[in-house]
């Protein structure tokens, strides 16, 4: 007990020199929070926009083009999210000192605003650490990563809110030209005797911080920027190394479909709201008529490659069928039991000029990994979206 | 009162603003995971949320702070900000890789899933980091070379 005292008495003065130390003040702290409630917001709508596109709603329809957007969207949040991690641990250890006030409030708006820290804090580790993990293809949470991810980005985006209105007149204060001038050199975190901050200090800290979030981001981005590729040293996926020369999100023989898709009697079925049912082998569909679609697949992870493919437009196939204008398409695959067998193509995609369902890729028979012998490629779509091992189109 | 208490007071229509709309927010996001996360998971959820922010209170930012006062008493100041930031960087560049080196989510049946050699990527980008922080150092020294008595 007798050592409580002083140890805390050491920790209040760190907090008081610290609290004047250019790298813990409202300044740098203002820098900080501006720059991870940047890439926050570029996280939460592009993370809103793959939500949106994989839980489609009567108010949104994904659109068919540009068909690279998805690509981007994605592949923004996944590089923002990581370029959020050294900003938010270098925003949090230029505020920790704050941490430390005492009394830890001092009325009821105060003690809200604090209160509101918990959800902003802990949510935000929460959603780098889970999107980190996931992109790395680790799921050591206890509950399914997406619904977590999304609803705790919400509570995150609230709580931030909070934090914005309680602090908005000082970041305003503490970013203002005479604010700053005032600040630099202040020399008031000196210990009596000890020269004071370096009044460069802040500028090399925001350096190094920034040189973390480039380092990170250029170590990883190479994933889905195609010339960044050799300096992707820390991308969870390459874009060139898999089956055929890309990625595969899950193998023909992890999904159990090996036998079925090789069967001989394989064939495609257009059923539900059309004229003509169909019911159609590999040589009927070659003999439909090839098209070739330069088009990315675009992983929710992060990751994505362009890749030219040959198969038969489906829209051809809706037009052969009989199917009535307006209807949306269900796509079924042999894939059984898991989440992503089956996916819907809004009326819009399933006729776009280059929605396929490809046979072949980059001049090659498709792989039993990369959907053998048809796979769905449409625009604008996440990767877990365009369907694999196909065998039906249910227009409804 | 100190000017910051001051700013330890929230105040003015940008607070309550921001407290009602951002409380409606997170109010749906608490709605949506109650509903959707699944019977149980939405306490598990918040035992992780709570659990990184203490791990990250109670550990990682005390470890910075004493890493960076000792290493603030053992340097002079010269060196002392190369050095502090190439240390921080390397964490960054360790703990972001812990799940690429161990491998956890690589799986033999897929060729794709990370399939780099992650400890040497991790070798050759710390080793980046301590060559322009020591370059730094000795760029300092060079420059400083007639100061020294």
């Amino acid at each position: 007990m007798s050592a409580t005292g002083p140890a805390l008495g050491q920790v209040a003065a760190w907090r008081d020199r610290s609290n004047a130390d250019p790298r813990h003040d409202e300044r740098t702290a203002a820098i900080l929070g501006i720059s991870l409630g940047a890439c926050f917001a570029i996280c939460f709508l592009t993370g809103l926009y793959s939500h949106l596109a994989q839980h489609p709603t009567s108010w949104f329809r994904l659109p068919a083009s540009p068909a690279g957007l998805y690509r981007v969207t994605q592949g923004l949040h996944v590089a923002t999210g990581i370029a959020s991690v050294p900003l938010l641990l270098a925003k949090l250890w230029a505020v920790f000192p704050r941490l430390l006030a005492w009394p830890p409030f001092l009325n009821g708006a105060n003690a809200l605003e604090r209160l509101a820290l918990l959800p902003l804090v802990g949510g935000s580790l929460f959603l780098l650490f889970s999107g980190v993990a996931n992109i790395d293809l680790w799921y050591p949470l206890p509950f399914f990563f997406p619904t977590a991810h999304y609803w705790m980005a919400w509570i995150t985006i609230g709580a931030l809110l909070v934090h914005l209105g309680a602090k908005l007149p000082t970041t305003r204060h503490a970013l203002a030209p005479a604010s700053a001038a005032a600040m630099v050199g202040t020399g008031g975190g000196a210990a009596p005797g000890e020269p004071g901050p370096d009044p460069t200090a802040r500028r090399r800290f925001l350096t190094a911080v920034g040189a973390g979030a480039g380092l990170l981001t250029v170590a990883t981005v190479g994933q889905t920027i195609a010339p960044l590729q050799r300096l992707a040293l820390l991308a969870p996926r390459h874009p060139d190394l898999g089956t055929q020369g890309f990625p595969v999100n899950k193998t023909g023989a992890e999904a159990g479909v090996a036998a079925a898709a090789q069967d001989p009697g394989y064939r495609l079925r257009v059923t539900g709201r059309v004229a003509t049912p169909l019911v159609l082998s590999l040589d009927d569909l070659r003999a439909t008529g090839l098209h070739d679609a330069t088009l990315p697949i675009a992983c929710v992870e992060g990751w994505s490659v362009s890749k030219r493919w040959r198969g038969v437009r489906i829209a051809d196939l809706l037009t052969r069928a009989g199917a009535e204008d307006g209807t949306e398409v269900f796509v079924t695959g042999l894939e059984q039991g898991g989440l992503y067998g089956q996916s819907i193509l809004n009326p819009d995609q399933a006729r776009a000029r280059d929605t396929l369902l490809a046979l072949e890729v980059d001049g090659e028979i498709l792989a039993l990994d990369h959907g053998f012998p048809l796979r769905l490629i449409a625009p604008d779509r996440p990767g877990v979206m365009q369907t694999k091992w196909v065998t039906g189109l249910d227009v409804r | 009162m100190t000017g910051h208490d001051q700013d330890r007071r929230p105040s003015g229509w940008t607070f309550w603003v921001g407290l009602t709309i951002g409380g409606v927010v997170m109010a749906y996001g608490v709605r949506g995971t109650l509903a959707e996360l699944g019977s149980g998971n939405p306490a598990k959820l918040a035992t992780w949320v709570v659990g990184l922010d203490l791990v990250h209170d109670l550990v990682l930012a005390p470890t910075l702070v004493l890493v960076g006062l000792a290493v603030g008493a053992l340097l002079g100041p010269r060196h002392r900000g190369p050095i502090r930031a190439a240390m921080a960087l390397t964490g960054l560049v360790v703990l972001f890789s812990i799940p690429l080196i161990t491998a956890w989510g690589r799986r033999p049946t897929n060729s794709s899933t990370l399939p780099l050699n992650y400890a040497h990527s991790v070798v050759v980008i710390v080793a980046g980091i301590w060559l322009i922080a020591l370059g730094v150092v000795g760029a300092r020294q060079w420059r400083n070379r007639d100061a020294r008595p």
